[in-house]
């Protein structure tokens, strides 16, 4: 368990000041309060005499308020310093987190899901600031009092003192029991939840189907165990959460129960003073918390180490792709070489490439054609080292993609994938989001390139309109289109369209791969499509089935040879016919 | 889980509609709620007897203080617990003498009719048990007859430990009688607090349940329109998460502020009753918490919706930024990220310690008043018992009573924090409430699926998703019963909606639909959707066992849903699993192929049996075994029933009556396949382009 809490060293270490003052506030603050039922209890002395020096008890009060003013500023001050350190662990490490998950490779994404690792990022992070903070200070606040006021007491009456602490340390110990079996509930609660939404989100996502077969009562049934089940589980963790307090209450009224017998027997037979009885009930009430406190810290801690074992997991997994330290930083021209890559994938038996070659010159354009599922964009990733490829198999410029600086290979790419992921921020901010300085002029040009320009004037608020916000949906076609302004805007060597149009009609298709190709002469451009009428202009167009190339040339060779390009060429040209009947 | 807060509201405060509005929710729980309201005034009662009890030992068994008046002055002190009279003179507790003013006490011990020096009595008995003790004792004497002996308290100053327990015996007895009534005290309030915090969270959980499944009902009955609309997770998030927040009100208010309160209040009425002056002194030193309090919750709320905000923030950003670090990394903007996530991390600090500095200034100063209010019970006490205006005992109290009052403040500041956030979420769930678009379900005509002939007719009808974006175009067409229509035509031909229309999960725009010779608007519709049942191209399948997935719930004997997988070519499929229909389908049916998800949701319309049957093909091409598979099981299900079909493969065109030709909403051909092959129109063409391939494949 304390392995895990290797990674807050250094973040302790250095708020290290911060830790020395709080704990010194906390200490002075525990100290001070020590004395307060040393005045209260001296003042009833002086009542129970009977002599009257109200004088004397005015002296002891301001005294007593004087040292509450000392705990207060004391109180502030643990917590500034306590508190803030806490805090700013976690938002450090978090920082460390999110910087390190920006190193991970898509690989890992695929594996890991959005939610775990948010889940990660804020309520794991409660968690080890609960222990870096709260269970820091119940633990040292509890040692201090704890042993203090046992001194005292003992001091005071040793015999008063064991009977009536007797019952404080089932405090401590109904904590920990309880704490361990409300995880357990809690847990219990929280896969009920889970249950229930799934349910739910299950039901609304297929309602068509509830709809058509008159199903709403059924899996409102189903709805309805999973509500009742959650509520029952509940229920469960009540019973024993909602134990907890009144039991704590019980377990000190027992201390003041053993005050009361057995101090009320030594102050009948003057073994102690009124004012010694008085001290002793306030010293007990402030043992109660550092009894609470100690079960709190042995769960926060057992918490903290369990989330810190979940943050590491996450920080020791180490960035797949190494970005070599003296790689080439000069940016890459647009030559690109494959030699003989075969990759079979994890766990899979078929390989996703075989033996696939070929070489591009600079300024060129590639086109890939293949059905789904046989490796062309797997093929594509390989360059940008978005996938690893063997060594020494696959060269821009004459260098192994390896021996590049990731960062200098990377920018030298312009790339739209199959998927298009656009962030919730205005059109303008997407397209520029490789590079934030870009005009509105060069913005306007590459949404010109990219057929935005007419969509445009359709959107409440232009170019600034924020893509997925209540009532503006984009389409598919109009997302694909500002993925590839953005990667439009970066102006790269190589530019490579995976399959990056198959929303858009085949007319705006037309348009837009004519002005782009257009407009990049004398750079490299790899166009993954299956539409014959884009690739018909590229220089060379690779055919692929499950892995491998099987055909190669150019379209006026391709089109006249028998196979997979020729039979959908055949096809698009009669129904590009039919379109324009 | 993690809600996303974007959109959240946060809204200002308090406000009594929606209040009112969870109470309708709450009353057929209201006897639960009282049994509640009955435990908590126990538990109350309770927890402010416990500084009571120890007043109570203090003073009487402990102290013990006698003094005595002349018989003529007794009534001045009316009636009292306990007092003796031995020869003309009256014992009584000193704790009465607060009864009279002061002066008068003095005008009293002047004309020596009352005596203030502190007195115990004992009994004789216990005296004469032991005569070691009475012996010593005899020459301070006071008063005595046969039962009591009184002698002033000092006396016992100079007897020894022992000597003095055997003295008090009466006390020690008293001391062990309140011991266990304090015992009792004790156990009474743990039972009683218990029972009114698991009340409260049963009738929360209740009510909770109630909301969640009227929510979940609600939502599952407006039309397909509204609901396409909406994020699934969005409408998830009001049926779970929201309930949660509102669940708060019954957790932290219901249980929790009222608790506080009424325990404050019983500090206050216990401390008057105990000795109205001090309560009232104290009470003025009290007074300015309110204040603090006050203005400690407006500085909070303010700090908490800064560290909502900033949460959200931070939340959204993670959420986004994880989903699309691909694009992040191929654009190699992670520079750029870290630093925005930085600040938006440091903005999230920000917020959180300037709350911390909140709460780390309101807690100390609580626990200062406490100390002050405690040094003036002390002080101004000891002024009154100076003047024996209080007891040792009830300043003993105080100090215990003032703790108590004190302790709820700290939360109650925060329940009121907890109290906005319910408010914001009860806002949600009402909102959602309140809309209500459902298809209008008024058909009145008994209809029963048993008696559907199947006769379907489209006459003019025009559809639109959009306004202003037509689907369908006076589309007329019908189909006889028993009858195979297969609809084909260009993706966004409109071939679906015909599907979505003859449902109702959408209404015509214009023109009519009938189902033998009636208007479907005419017919309940439980009723037409069970004459008129689907088989989409994209099968949703619920992650339950392939049996529920098939019957939906629907009573039937196990061997006609074999008969069904049988019909289908399911079963041997279904066989080789060791657990066959029982074999649980994982999400979204990953563990099956595209084909068997297929294959179930048709011997899921057979098992259904409808009259007339509506089938979506797949498109998707699938291996040339599963294929005929499916072919198989297309003529299973259509056979001798009503059957529309958008049909994308060749051998259900080839088996259809007619052929219905779509082209942008408007019905372009029809007739039987050789008819249209012969017109040479759209129909040739699309035949040769999208099915002739297949023909030669199968070939």
């Amino acid at each position: 368990m304390l392995s895990e809490f290797r990674t807050l060293l250094p973040l302790v270490r250095r708020y290290r000041w911060h830790y020395i003052f709080g704990i010194i506030s906390l200490i002075v603050t525990s100290g001070a309060q020590l004395l307060i039922p040393q005045f209260i209890g001296r003042s009833v002395d002086i009542l129970s005499e009977g002599t009257g020096e109200v004088d004397r008890i005015a002296v002891l009060m301001a005294a007593m308020l004087g040292t509450a003013v000392v705990i207060a500023v004391g109180r502030l001050g643990w917590r500034f310093f306590i508190h803030g350190s806490s805090r700013r662990i976690e938002t450090e490490l978090r920082r460390q987190l999110y910087d390190h998950l920006l190193s991970l490779p898509p690989s890992y994404y695929h594996e890991a899901k959005t939610g775990d690792l948010m889940a990660r990022a804020t309520n794991d992070m409660n968690a080890i600031r609960m222990a870096v903070g709260m269970a820091l200070v119940a633990f040292i606040d509890g040692l201090f009092m704890t042993i203090a006021i046992l001194i005292i007491l003992i001091g005071q009456n040793p015999r008063l003192a064991l009977y009536t602490v007797a019952p404080l340390p089932l405090i401590t110990a109904t904590l920990i029991l309880i704490g361990n079996r409300i995880g357990h509930l809690f847990r219990e609660v929280q896969a009920g939840f889970s249950h229930m939404s799934d349910q739910a989100q299950e039901v609304l996502s297929g309602i068509r189907i509830v709809k058509v077969f008159v199903k709403e009562q059924y899996f409102l049934k189903r709805f309805a165990d999973a509500n009742e089940t959650y509520q029952e589980r509940n229920m469960h963790l009540v019973r024993i959460w909602g134990l907890f307090f009144p039991l704590v209450t019980f377990l000190s009224g027992l201390t003041l129960l053993m005050l009361l017998w057995f101090g009320g027997r030594a102050l009948l037979s003057g073994e102690i003073s009124t004012g010694d009885f008085v001290a002793t009930l306030s010293y007990l009430q402030m043992l109660i918390w550092p009894m609470m406190g100690a079960g709190f810290t042995v769960n926060m801690l057992q918490r903290g180490a369990a989330s810190l074992g979940r943050i590491n997991e996450v920080l020791d997994t180490p960035p797949a792709l190494i970005s070599p330290v003296d790689g080439r930083r000069t940016a890459p021209a647009g030559e690109i070489e494959v030699r003989d890559v075969t990759l079979t994938f994890q766990g899979m038996e078929q390989p996703a490439l075989q033996e696939v070659s070929f070489t591009l010159p600079k300024s060129a354009m590639l086109g890939i054609l293949g059905r789904t599922g046989s490796g062309k964009s797997t093929l594509v990733n390989l360059l940008p080292r978005l996938i690893e490829a063997p060594q020494r198999s696959v060269f821009v410029d004459g260098t192994d993609v390896r021996d590049y600086d990731l960062d200098t290979l990377r920018g030298g790419f312009g790339i739209v994938p199959q998927a298009t992921f656009l962030f919730s921020a205005t059109v303008a901010a997407n397209i520029s989001f490789a590079r934030p300085e870009a005009t509105d002029a060069e913005i306007a040009e590459v949404g010109r390139l990219s057929a935005l320009d007419t969509d445009i004037n359709d959107f409440p608020d232009g170019w600034n309109t924020v893509v997925g916000e209540r009532g503006v949906t984009l389409s598919g076609g109009q997302r694909q289109r500002i993925a590839i302004a953005r990667a439009l805007l970066v102006d790269p060597e190589i530019l490579i369209l995976d399959d990056a149009l198959s929303a858009v009609d085949s007319h705006t298709e037309e348009r837009i791969l004519t002005g782009v190709l257009n407009a990049r002469r004398g750079r490299t451009t790899i166009v993954v499509s299956n539409r014959v009428a884009t690739l018909q202009q590229a220089e060379q167009i690779l055919i692929m089935d499950n892995g491998a190339i099987i055909q190669r040339g150019n379209h006026a060779q391709l089109s006249t040879e028998p196979g997979l390009y020729r039979q959908i060429f055949l096809l698009q040209q009669q129904e590009h016919e039919k379109e324009h009947l | 889980m993690i809600e996303h807060q974007h959109d959240e509201k946060i809204i200002s405060g308090y406000d009594p509609r929606l209040v009112r509005r969870i109470a309708a929710y709450a009353r057929p729980y209201r006897k639960l709620i009282a049994a509640a309201m009955v435990f908590l005034i126990i538990a109350t009662i309770g927890e402010v007897l416990v500084p009571v009890m120890i007043q109570r030992t203090v003073d009487h068994e402990i102290l013990d203080y006698w003094v005595s008046v002349d018989e003529s002055q007794a009534e001045l002190f009316g009636e009292v617990d306990s007092a003796v009279a031995i020869d003309d003179r009256i014992y009584l507790r000193e704790e009465v003498l607060d009864r009279i003013p002061r002066s008068q006490r003095e005008q009293l011990a002047e004309a020596n009719r009352l005596d203030t020096t502190r007195m115990i009595t004992v009994r004789q008995e216990i005296l004469r048990a032991h005569p070691e003790i009475a012996g010593p004792i005899a020459g301070e004497i006071r008063a005595e007859n046969e039962a009591i002996v009184v002698f002033p308290h000092a006396v016992l100053d100079d007897l020894s430990q022992e000597e003095r327990l055997v003295i008090r015996e009466e006390n020690v007895q008293g001391l062990q009688r309140n011991v266990f009534i304090f015992l009792g005290i004790l156990v009474s309030v743990l039972f009683a607090s218990f029972g009114q915090v698991y009340l409260t969270a049963y009738t929360g959980q209740l009510v909770m349940k109630d909301l969640r499944l009227r929510i979940f009902d609600h939502t599952m009955h407006q039309n397909l329109g509204f609901l396409s609309m909406q994020p699934v997770g969005r409408l998830v998030t009001r049926a779970t998460n929201d309930v949660q927040t509102i669940n708060e009100l019954f957790t932290s208010v219901l249980a929790e502020l009222t608790r506080n309160l009424s325990l404050m209040v019983a500090v206050v009425v216990t401390m008057y009753s105990l000795n109205a002056r001090l309560a009232t002194i104290v009470l003025v030193s009290m007074l300015p918490i309110i204040v603090i309090t006050d203005v400690f919750r407006r500085k909070a709320r303010n700090a908490f919706r800064r560290v909502r905000v900033a949460v959200s923030k931070v939340n959204a950003y993670l959420s986004e930024y994880i989903s699309g670090m691909t694009v992040v990394q191929l654009f190699v903007q992670q520079e750029r990220s870290r630093d925005e996530f930085a600040s938006r991390n440091d903005e999230l600090l920000g917020a959180h310690l300037s709350e911390m500095r909140i709460f780390a200034v309101f807690r100390p100063i609580v626990d200062f008043m406490s100390s002050i209010s405690t040094a003036v019970v002390i002080y101004f006490g000891a002024r009154l018992l100076q003047i024996e205006l209080v007891s040792l005992g009830v300043l003993i109290a105080y100090t215990n009573l003032i703790r108590r009052f004190y302790m709820p403040v700290m939360s109650i500041s925060e329940q009121f924090t907890v109290l906005q956030s319910a408010m914001a979420g009860a806002e949600r769930v009402f909102d959602l409430l309140d809309r209500d678009e459902r298809i209008p379900d008024s058909g009145s005509r008994v209809y029963e699926p048993e008696s559907v002939r199947g006769t379907i007719s489209f006459e003019a009808v025009d559809f639109a998703y959009k306004p202003k974006e037509p689907v369908l175009r006076n589309l007329s067409f019908s189909v006889e019963p028993g009858q195979m229509i297969a609809v084909v035509g260009y993706t966004g031909a409109g071939k679906t909606t015909i599907i979505n229309l003859l449902t109702r999960l959408w209404d015509v725009n214009g023109g009519r639909i009938t189902l033998d010779g009636m208007d479907i608007r005419e017919i309940p519709l439980a009723s037409l959707r069970r004459s008129v049942q689907q088989i989409q191209q994209d099968v949703h399948l619920f992650s339950d066992t392939i049996r529920t997935n098939i019957t939906l719930g629907l009573d039937v004997p196990e061997e006609r849903i074999w008969e069904a997988c049988r019909a289908v070519q399911l079963s041997d499929y279904l066989e080789a699993l060791p657990d066959g229909l029982d074999t649980m389908v994982q999400e979204r049916g990953a563990n099956l192929s595209g084909g068997q998800r297929q294959l179930i949701s048709f011997a899921r319309a057979l098992v259904h049996d409808p009259p007339v049957l509506v089938l979506d093909e797949a498109t998707s091409s699938i291996d040339s075994e599963t294929e005929q598979r499916l072919q198989h099981a297309v003529t299973a299900v259509t056979g001798g029933r009503t059957s529309l079909v958008i049909a994308h493969r060749l051998s259900t065109i080839q088996h259809a009556h007619k052929i219905v030709v779509l082209s942008h909403g408007e019905l372009v051909e029809m007739g039987s396949h050789r008819d249209l092959l012969a017109q040479e129109g759209l129909y040739a063409t699309l035949y040769r382009l999208q099915y002739a391939q297949q023909d030669s494949s199968e070939n």
